[in-house]
């Protein structure tokens, strides 16, 4: 039903026909811990883009889960969770990227710049790399949102045209991840 | 005691360095951009000017080449004691010698006119930002945007090679109907002096430019970090 509304939105000329995001994501370590690389290209394009040049406060949440790989899919650590956000300052005219954690408020004349940096998430601290044991898989997804003006998020999974994209990470064990 | 000081800020600083590598992310973009302006400034504007020389005067050659066919062929033949050429073929050869010459000429000259672009003074914001993030970020926009530039007169420069043939056989054409004969009369005659154009054309469109190949160098960094797209 969600995509069918987003089709007769593009049809209708109200929403663009922004592609899905694609993912890519890159677990690593550094010492004992277990860290995780993602880029959401294309995040904020097409209706995204439009939303954000009007004053709101686009972002996206990461969720990051690090699993056991057997039939029961464990929980191995906390769900590590990031957001990345880009908006257009009225007053300023500048667009700003801002996110947690790792990413202070960020002033850009040109969109998009603010958009490349809006939709990375750098070295994200997932676990201790035991955790990963003879085997884990990491699954990460991604779904847009719209911060309003409280700073209370609200899913707007139809910028992203009802998509949620996904990486899944198969990690054979601690000592394998790479550097 | 100075001795133990120095090992332990030594050992603050190797630990901190590790700290930082997980938090600082790489500037992929800004080196490969750094890299790619150092090097257009050392060049300055010396490859183009001596590209436009060389095209001019090929461009030159052409037409002067077109104007003996036109003018002097007959001249030519009699004192060799060859055969005159016909007129059908003296009037392609003139016609693919000349336009091939115009447009080598023109873009010849295009060249050695164009200023040189002040790459740190186009791109002021990356090269005088101080927040890697913020750099790293426009960087990426810089070389994105220097590729796109890139493919576009690549793929101009190959279609306008590709057109001095077509242009050539309309003239041809042009030339036939306006006397009685055969559309198509000696038109590939014609066509063939301009092949060489044809040729560049196609390579030209199925070539990369440096800038569209400076991206993909990044776009391969890029993968290093973050992992391949799907």
């Amino acid at each position: 039903m969600g995509k069918l509304i987003f089709g007769l939105g593009v049809l209708l000329g109200v929403l663009s026909p922004a592609a899905v995001p694609l993912m890519s994501a890159r677990a690593f370590r550094q010492g004992e811990t277990l860290y995780l690389s993602v880029e959401l290209s294309g995040a904020f394009d097409g209706s995204a883009r439009e939303a954000a040049a009007s004053g709101s406060e686009v972002a996206f949440e990461l969720e990051a889960r690090l699993l056991s790989d057997d039939p029961g899919a464990r929980l191995l650590a906390p769900v590590a969770r990031a957001r990345r956000s880009l908006r257009r300052d009225a007053a300023t005219g500048r667009w700003v990227a801002a996110g947690s954690p790792g990413l202070e408020p960020r002033a850009f004349d040109d969109p998009e710049g603010a958009a490349i940096l809006a939709s990375r998430v750098w070295a994200l601290e997932l676990s201790p790399l035991a955790s990963v044991g003879a085997g884990a898989e990491l699954r990460v997804v991604a779904r847009p949102g719209i911060v309003d003006a409280a700073g209370v998020w609200h899913p707007a999974a139809i910028l992203w045209g009802y998509a949620e994209p996904l990486r899944v990470l198969k990690l054979r064990s601690a000592a394998e991840v790479p550097q | 005691m100075h001795r133990s000081r120095s090992i332990a800020a030594a050992v603050l600083a190797a630990l901190a360095a590790l700290s930082l590598s997980a938090e600082a992310q790489p500037e992929i973009a800004y080196r490969i951009l750094s890299g790619y302006v150092e090097k257009k400034e050392a060049a300055g504007d010396a490859g183009s000017k001596v590209a436009g020389t060389v095209l001019s005067s090929i461009g030159g050659l052409a037409i002067g080449g077109a104007a003996v066919a036109w003018f002097g062929s007959d001249e030519i033949a009699d004192a060799m004691g060859a055969p005159r050429l016909d007129q059908d073929t003296k009037l392609g050869l003139t016609i693919g010698l000349g336009v091939g010459g115009a447009a080598f000429a023109l873009g010849g000259a295009a060249l050695i006119a164009a200023k040189p672009l002040d790459y740190r003074a186009a791109y002021a914001e990356v090269f005088t930002e101080r927040d890697s993030a913020v750099r790293e970020a426009l960087s990426v926009a810089v070389l994105r945007d220097l590729a796109l530039r890139g493919r576009e007169a690549r793929v101009t420069g190959a279609l306008s090679s590709l057109l001095v043939p077509l242009v050539s056989s309309a003239i041809r054409v042009a030339v036939n109907v306006s006397e009685d004969k055969v559309w198509s009369d000696n038109l590939f005659s014609g066509v063939s002096w301009s092949s060489w154009s044809l040729v560049g054309g196609i390579t030209g469109l199925f070539s990369t430019s440096e800038e569209e190949r400076l991206y993909e160098k990044y776009l391969a960094g890029r993968d290093a970090l973050y992992g391949e797209r799907p």
